[in-house]
């Protein structure tokens, strides 16, 4: 029966009959590490950490976070699948947890519920750690006083991800990353709108134009944050900095007048929420 | 048969149960508790409590042994622990320290 799965992609190399072997009345709890091929005709309960193939068979149950070199399963996984190479859901496998490798292949026939990831992991996380050293660097070093500096960094950066007509989609689209934020700011206004039916409609048109130049320190935590993610690939793709550095001036206008719209799209609720205090002794 | 083998490479930290033979070659922490016979193979090592029908030690255990059957350790094997078996066979060479309970 341990033959079966040897047509399948990560296969090749665990050819030779493994020598480990998890038999169907055995059942393991706890922690499961190795550099060999595993085949799991029984149960293991844990975290599986493999340097090679994992094999679930027809029979086998895994109720665990599995990271291995290939993964393929043809028995019941509950639990998340993080292989370096491939995974392989056959026609009897089931799973319900997330997959995350390269190379992926579901056969017909297989039950999965999860989300599927083939974005390689290191490269993934490597781009994170760069943008966020370099994010973070850069807004520290210029923190409270230059805020107006920091902005126009980000805007350029973001400006010069995309090419020229992307651009205006592309803000819009980055600025929606952050949903929760924004969710659970628009909740607080819903809300307060309820008893009070009148006033809150009626402030927002009128409030905006001038709260956008009271409060600046909101706007500035609200880009470091967005654009962190974006930038990267600016800071990849641009080889020349003396093309940034003449940019940087009028970025500054053009980032500006660029955000509005956006700020209007999502980062709306927040300022409402808590500006409205503000505006009311203002007024 | 149905065995259910460790291999050398293979570290478990946590608790293996079954109804079948059981062969390590690897390394077991925490507790073994299996019916059928238990085998720890040369270069094995296993840090848990033992329970088995019938044990067989060539490499190393840490733990106590607790066999319905028998227990065997082989020459070239290293047992720290108590056992507690009905019939208990210590090879020639083998390494033991602990006790021995055999029901009387």
């Amino acid at each position: 029966m341990a033959q079966k799965n040897k047509n399948h992609l990560p296969s090749p190399e665990g050819s030779a009959e493994a020598v480990t072997h998890i038999g169907p009345g055995t059942r393991v709890v706890g922690r499961l590490a190795g550099q060999e091929d595993l085949r799991v005709h029984g149960t293991i309960e844990g975290t599986i950490r493999l340097a090679a193939t994992l094999f679930v068979e027809p029979e086998g149950v895994i109720l665990a976070e599995v990271h291995a070199r290939d993964v393929v399963v043809s028995g019941t996984v509950v639990g998340n699948l993080h292989a370096d190479n491939a995974i392989v859901l056959t026609a009897s496998a089931r799973v319900v947890g997330d997959l995350r490798s390269p190379r992926i292949s579901v056969e017909p026939g297989a039950a999965f519920r999860g989300a599927i990831s083939m974005d390689p992991p290191d490269v993934e996380a490597l781009e994170a750690e760069a943008a966020a050293s370099r994010g973070y660097g850069a807004s520290r070093s210029g923190s409270a006083p230059t805020v107006r500096g920091a902005i126009s960094e980000r805007a350029t950066d973001v400006r010069r991800a995309a090419p020229a007509p992307a651009r205006q989609q592309q803000q819009p689209q980055s600025v929606r990353l952050p949903p929760r934020r924004a969710q659970a700011f628009t909740a607080a206004p819903g809300r307060a709108s309820g008893p009070i039916v009148s006033p809150a409609p009626a402030r927002e048109p009128h409030n905006w134009a001038p709260r956008e130049p009271l409060r600046p320190a909101l706007r500035p935590a609200f880009h470091e944050e967005e654009t962190i993610i974006v930038q990267h690939p600016a800071i990849r793709s641009s080889d020349d900095r003396s093309r940034r550095r003449v940019e940087a001036l009028p970025a500054a206008d053009h980032g500006h007048a660029a955000d509005e719209p956006r700020n209007k799209k999502t980062a709306r609720p927040k300022p409402l929420a808590r500006g409205k205090h503000k505006v009311e002794r203002v007024d | 048969m149905a065995t259910t083998v460790i291999g050398t490479s293979i570290v478990i930290d946590g608790e293996i149960s079954g109804e079948e033979h059981l062969v390590v070659h690897g390394t077991v922490k925490g507790r073994i508790n299996v019916r059928d016979s238990l085998v720890v193979e040369n270069g094995g090592l296993v840090e848990a409590t033992v329970e088995s029908s019938s044990i067989t030690v060539n490499g190393t255990v840490n733990g106590d042994i607790s066999a319905s059957e028998r227990a065997e350790l082989r020459p070239n094997s290293t047992v720290v622990g108590d056992i507690r078996a009905p019939r208990i066979l210590i090879a020639d060479g083998a390494s033991f320290k602990g006790t021995v309970d055999m029901g009387g």
